[in-house]
């Protein structure tokens, strides 16, 4: 953790703790000052509302923030410790996102879920998230930047299925995204009762993994040699973590950031040896939560509006990231460049137009699926007959044609930004151009009144190409730094993510049509749009094929590019701003989340091909395949719904790529 | 191929006057017959095919001409409500299969085709069907564009910014009533809507002093409570009953608040549309609802049937009937 | 190795000249102010105790980082006016750990030296396959072509990557500890690939050794550096004496005579 102590304060973290515990103490006075009085009424009085609301709410409110932010501190504490990775964090990892989805799912088809059935519910979503995050980030020995990519994508994934979910059962969506948004509102001690006697059960096995987790401090190869069993240490750690945040959630929801920002803090703040830090972050954690749910409720007492504890740490949180970047970034460098990158079967014994010549039968082959096989009015399956052809299928092959266009973007985006940034976790859902592209549709939903569709395909483009601007001048002085520039993205989204959360918790229900366009369930296209997209498309291509070269030497390691004579600043630029581009395009067409261009590449290398351009090629069929077949079965398989075409991409991606890198393991 | 309009209510001139002036009305109308018409030759092979599965007793009326719609689509709850007691049900509808949990009456046909989610019309599905009209709101205009290709659209917004929803959607029942040659049933309908707020504000005269809570739990800690400009504040208005809840909420009609705010009501009915199953077990063990005022005084909350929370005007008049059966009910 | 001889490289050199250059990071100085003149068609090792800016001054010449300060020019002109291409056309640069993971064949990843040459558009042409040939040929890495470079071993991925450095047909070669990873027969395998590339084909090859004995026996001349300073800047012969060494490294040594080692084998005491 060398570059965040590299200015650490003399004398540990007591100041900035006490600080802390002064500002909570004087908002705690304003806020309280006036009705402490009433506690110390007589029996008799009991019935004043005020006292009722102070002892029955207010109070126990702010110990659940307490509570809350405790075990979110410490859980970010383990995590950044056993995994020596200063961005992990239950938000970050992707923990959160798994229980918010878990306890969505149960809430829909199993609404009476209370106690401890309620934890477990939540407890395995966030097992299950966590460890689909490592099974992606094993294949990088869990480097940081990918580790924190990973979790970005299940977050991402996670949040796309618990959209879904709302879209088919409105009903519930208020009370999903309050839950979601975190409120810490209460109307008694019982929840925060029942979550401190779940906390308490955790702390014995968490003190006891203290010491042992600090030996990582030196390194694992000499912990290991110390004689700690660190594969054993870790899981126990990251089990603790889980629990911690998984309870939280449980209780009150998503709170994002804190687990993130309060180890930074503690170590910041000058904490050093991982027993004062994970103490540090157990307490700035709880203040920090305290502090901003004292804001929230003095905000609230002016102005009537609801808003989510949660929602708004996470809002605060998402620009602290921003800002800590820069800070931590020379160390994910370096750590990164350190890792040996995993040796690769030699592939590629057949020639490389084959795999391009497969994946082009398997497109037309879907496409003629797509546009032929249908569902009958009354659900059965069948061929499309002659005689409908004229009036079924100008309705259906724009769609297609769309959908092909958009993953031909999507998966040559995702190959280019792959190849550049060398990282196998980057894709261009989460370089920030979709969620600048989402941020910008929903602004014009917000302030804007009602706009057309045709505005908020321009306040997409809008968004997009604003966000590639910021993201390339945040980004110049590092020199256009891959990695730099997907974290930056990363914020960005997690911004995004809150700002919709803000927004969507107060119930309005416009909320909803954000998140169909976010899910990609308003899917449509007209002749006109879906050629030109195509044609687009194909552009695109054209214009990647041109700067291949650069692309095969940037195989070389960057170093080695650059000694070949590569205009490292210039290819980067070129090549972000089509990868920038192609993104914008394909995101107003099937929504920001498909995933088309983090599988698609994959797809591709797993089938052995290894020069730039015929990738290229075979990364934009493989991605047009996966969303045309998805615009197939998005329409078909739960008829009459059509699921979003997003989703279902990347639930039929997901698999097929895990079961993937499972084999190339073994 | 599909007609591409431009209907006059269009999402962006929906600010002011929401509803359009007769001549608007019959220029659309034209379009719209000159639309079906156009459609009409390739098309009824398939609606052969269709015929039997889906056929409906409006389906008969359809063949003959093209001069009114009679083949409607609703993407909204509310205009489909106005559709049936137009005596034309929607032969189509978004979230169909949702009817009866949130709407309830008046009885949707159960011949009704689901078109899947309001934010993804099943558009082929919609093209088979040859609707000559459909019926959107501002809350779906984003899919009004891929709808157009198969029929021209009317959008009936009832809920916006600026005004109240019930006027609105008197009017929209009028302009409905006009755009489908039903002037007279929509009046009538009009007509006894006035009749039957009078009578039920006779009705709720012994509970003037009364006031009421209307509510939806969202979960045990949070709770929607509808609030003006909503159309549950227009019923309470219409009834000359007063809402326990004074501040505004959204142009929606409601306010988010944790429980906790319910605090600072003295005295009121409250009266719930929707109570999750795991919500009445939580509150009738929380010391905070247990002793809120509004609670201590007035029992447990009364559970209202079904009613469209954003419905149209019969959905008015279910709410206010619902209201008085319950304050009826309290007093035996 | 093959007994082929190694054409001379395309381009003429004039080599480096350094004026008062030097490298700090945060205001930490790394390289203080250092002026030499390298090149000249011989092996030029660099040498020095950890930490004592061997690699920084490799990656300044390589124009992989620039100078915080000072002149440093190549040719004749200013190192940082030379276009990417052509700069690549003059020098070539191995980093100390290159890419692993690659993927591509052994030749593909040689024909990628054929960049500077042929650019970001320009068709690769059957000069640019028979120099690509050449530079395997010369390496020795002809029966390697078609292995995917990650399933070779550590030797043989080395002496493909100094393929690439010829194909790349630089007059200079900046070489970053090319054996640091490989064990004596292969380190002896490289290096004398290196100095036969220096020697029969004209090039001037500047290369960080961390072993002084390999720096003896196959240099030419030796700059050592310590702490940031440059100690000494000799002839490899007045460089392997027990004063200098002390300069350097701070340890008594002794020079034995040795048979492959003209100038010696130094052995601490």
């Amino acid at each position: 953790m060398t570059a965040i102590t590299a200015s650490p304060r003399q004398g540990g973290p007591a100041p900035l703790l006490l600080g802390m515990t002064l500002l909570a103490l004087a908002l705690g006075a304003v806020l309280l000052g006036p009705k402490l009085p009433l506690l110390s009424q007589p029996h008799a009085s009991s019935y004043d509302p005020d006292r009722m609301v102070l002892i029955y709410s207010t109070l126990p409110r702010l110990a659940m923030a307490v509570l809350c932010g405790a075990a979110l501190g410490a859980s970010g504490a383990l995590l950044q410790q056993a995994l020596r990775n200063p961005l992990a964090s239950p938000t970050t990892l992707g923990i959160d996102a798994g229980a918010r989805l878990a306890l969505g799912v149960a809430t829909l088809f199993y609404p009476v879920l209370l106690g401890w059935g309620r934890d477990i519910v939540a407890l395995g979503g966030s097992a299950i998230a966590a460890a689909l995050v490592f099974a992606l980030s094993r294949r990088q020995d869990f480097s940081p930047v990918s580790l924190i990519l990973s979790g970005l994508l299940v977050t991402l994934y996670c949040g796309a299925l618990a959209a879904a979910l709302t879209l088919v059962e409105s009903r519930y969506l208020a009370s999903l995204f309050v839950w979601g948004s975190g409120s810490l509102s209460q109307q008694g001690w019982q929840p925060s009762a029942d979550l401190a006697l779940r906390l308490a059960v955790v702390v014995l096995p968490v003190t006891l993994l203290v010491r042992p987790l600090g030996l990582l401090d030196l390194g694992e190869d000499a912990a290991r040699s110390l004689g700690l069993n660190v594969s054993a240490l870790r899981i126990g750690a990251l089990a603790l973590a889980v629990l911690l945040a998984a309870f939280t959630t449980s209780a009150v929801g998503v709170i994002g950031f804190i687990g993130l920002v309060a180890p930074i803090l503690a170590r910041l703040a000058g904490a050093r040896g991982f027993s004062t830090s994970l103490g540090a972050a157990t307490a700035i954690g709880a203040l920090l939560l305290l502090l901003a749910d004292l804001a929230v409720q003095l905000a609230a007492g002016a102005s009537a509006d609801f808003l989510p504890t949660g929602a708004v740490t996470a809002l605060v949180g998402s620009p602290v990231l921003l800002w800590l970047l820069p800070r931590l970034t020379t160390r994910l460098r370096k750590d990164a460049a350190a890792d040996p990158a995993p040796s690769r079967r030699s592939g590629g014994r057949h020639s490389p137009a084959t795999p391009i010549v497969v994946l082009g039968v398997l497109l037309l082959a879907l496409a003629a699926c797509a546009l032929l096989i249908e569902r009958a009015p009354d659900g059965s399956w069948r061929l499309l007959a002659a005689a409908d052809m004229a009036d079924i299928l100008p309705y259906r092959w724009p769609r297609m044609l769309a959908a092909a266009a958009a993953g031909l973007l999507l998966g040559s985006a995702g190959f280019l930004l792959q190849r550049l940034t060398g990282n196998e976790m980057a894709s261009p859902e989460i370089l920030g151009v979709s969620a600048g592209a989402t941020f910008a549709m929903a602004i014009a939903f917000f302030v804007g009144g009602l706009p057309s569709p045709a505005a908020l395909t321009g306040a997409a483009a809008a968004g997009a190409v604003l966000v590639l601007g910021l993201i390339l001048l945040l980004s110049r002085r590092s020199g256009f730094q891959p990695e730099r520039m997907l974290l930056a993205g990363i914020a960005l989204s997690a911004l995004l993510d809150a700002v919709i959360g803000v927004l969507s918790a107060a119930g309005d229900p416009r909320a909803f049509q954000l998140l169909s366009w976010l899910t990609g369930a308003g899917f449509s296209a007209e002749p006109v749009s879906a050629l030109a997209s195509l044609i687009l498309a194909g552009t695109a291509l054209v214009l990647g094929l041109c700067l291949m070269r650069w692309l095969d030497l940037f195989q070389l390691g960057q170093t080695a590019a650059q000694a070949l004579g590569v205009p490292l600043g210039l290819a980067r630029v070129l090549l972000l701003a089509l990868v920038a581009a192609g993104t914008a395009i394909a995101t107003p067409l099937v929504g920001p989340l498909t995933f088309a261009g983090f599988i698609a590449p994959h797809l591709v290398r797993l089938l052995g091909v290894r020069r730039s351009g015929a990738g290229l090629f075979a990364s934009g069929f493989a991605g047009a395949a996966l969303l045309v077949a998805a615009d197939w079965l998005a329409r078909t398989i739960a008829f009459p719904f059509q699921l979003p075409t997003g989703l279902v991409a990347s639930l039929i991606g997901a698999p097929i790529l895990l079961w993937l890198l499972q084999r190339r393991a073994a | 191929m599909a007609p591409r309009l431009r209907h006059p209510h269009d999402p962006r001139n929906c600010a002011g006057p929401v509803f359009g002036e007769t001549g608007q009305i019959a220029s659309r109308l034209k379009a719209g017959a000159a639309a079906s018409g156009a459609m009409s030759p390739a098309a009824l092979h398939r609606r052969a095919v269709l015929g039997g599965l889906i056929a409906t007793p409006f389906m008969l009326r359809s063949a003959p001409a093209f001069a009114q719609p009679s083949r409607i689509a609703s993407l909204d709850f509310g205009l489909a409500q106005h559709l049936i007691v137009l005596g034309v049900p929607p032969i189509a509808l978004t979230d169909a299969r949702e009817w009866d949990k949130w709407v309830g009456e008046p009885a949707l046909p159960a011949a009704t085709v689901d078109l899947g989610t309001a934010f993804a019309p099943n558009i082929e599905l919609l093209a088979a069907l040859r609707p000559d009209l459909v019926l959107s709101t501002d809350f779906t205009a984003m899919t009004e564009a891929q709808v157009r290709r198969v029929a021209p659209i009317a959008n009936m917004t009832m809920y916006s910014e600026g005004g109240s929803p019930l006027p609105k959607a008197i009017a929209a029942l009028r302009q409905l009533g006009t755009l489908l040659g039903r002037e007279e049933r929509a009046e009538a309908y009009i007509a006894e809507t006035e009749r039957f707020f009078a009578a039920c504000a006779e009705r709720a005269k012994p509970f003037r002093d009364t006031p009421v809570l209307l509510l939806s739990f969202i979960d045990p800690r949070h709770i929607r409570i509808y609030a003006r400009p909503g159309m549950q504040q227009d019923v309470l208005d219409r009834l000359g009953l007063r809402n326990a809840w004074q501040s505004e909420g959204l142009y929606w009609g409601f306010a988010t608040a944790g429980i906790e705010r319910l605090a600072g009501i003295e005295k009121a009915v409250i009266l719930a549309d929707y109570m999750p199953p795991d919500v009445k077990a939580v509150l009738e063990r929380s010391p905070l609802w247990l002793s809120l005022p509004v609670r201590r005084g007035n029992g447990p909350v009364r559970v209202m049937p079904p009613v469209a929370a954003f419905g149209g005007v019969p959905a008015a008049r279910r709410l206010a009937s619902l209201i008085l059966d319950a304050l009826e009910a309290r007093l035996r | 190795m093959s007994p082929r001889t190694i054409a001379p490289a395309a381009t003429a050199d004039r080599g480096f000249v350094l004026d008062n250059v030097r490298f700090e990071v945060d205001g930490t100085p790394i390289l203080h102010p250092l002026s030499a003149a390298i090149g000249g068609g011989q092996v030029l090792g660099l040498v020095g105790p950890n930490g004592s800016g061997k690699s920084t001054l490799l990656r300044l010449l390589a124009r992989q980082t620039s100078p915080s300060g000072g002149n440093l020019s190549f040719g004749g002109r200013a190192l940082a006016d030379w276009g990417a291409r052509d700069l690549a056309r003059q020098i070539a640069y191995l980093p100390q750990h290159p890419q692993t993971g690659i993927g591509l064949s052994a030749r593909e990843v040689v024909a990628l030296g054929r960049y500077p040459w042929h650019g970001p558009f320009g068709r690769f042409t059957p000069d640019d396959a028979a120099r690509t040939t050449e530079a395997m040929v010369v390496t020795g890495t002809g029966q390697l072509a078609e292995r995917n470079i990650d399933t070779l071993s550590g030797g043989e991925r080395q002496r493909v990557w100094l393929a690439m450095l010829v194909a790349q047909d630089a007059r200079c070669l900046l070489l970053d500890e090319p054996t640091s990873a490989l064990d004596v027969a292969h380190q002896l395998e490289v290096l004398s690939l290196v100095r036969r590339l220096a020697h029969e084909g004209g090039r001037s090859v500047v290369i960080v050794l961390h072993d002084v004995n390999m720096a003896s026996r196959f240099c030419d001349r030796v700059l050592a550096l310590r702490g940031g300073r440059l100690v000494a800047s000799e002839d490899v012969h007045r460089f392997m004496t027990p004063e200098c060494l002390r300069a350097v490294y701070g340890l008594e040594m002794q020079i034995l005579p040795h048979s492959t080692h003209p100038a010696g084998v130094a052995v601490p005491i």
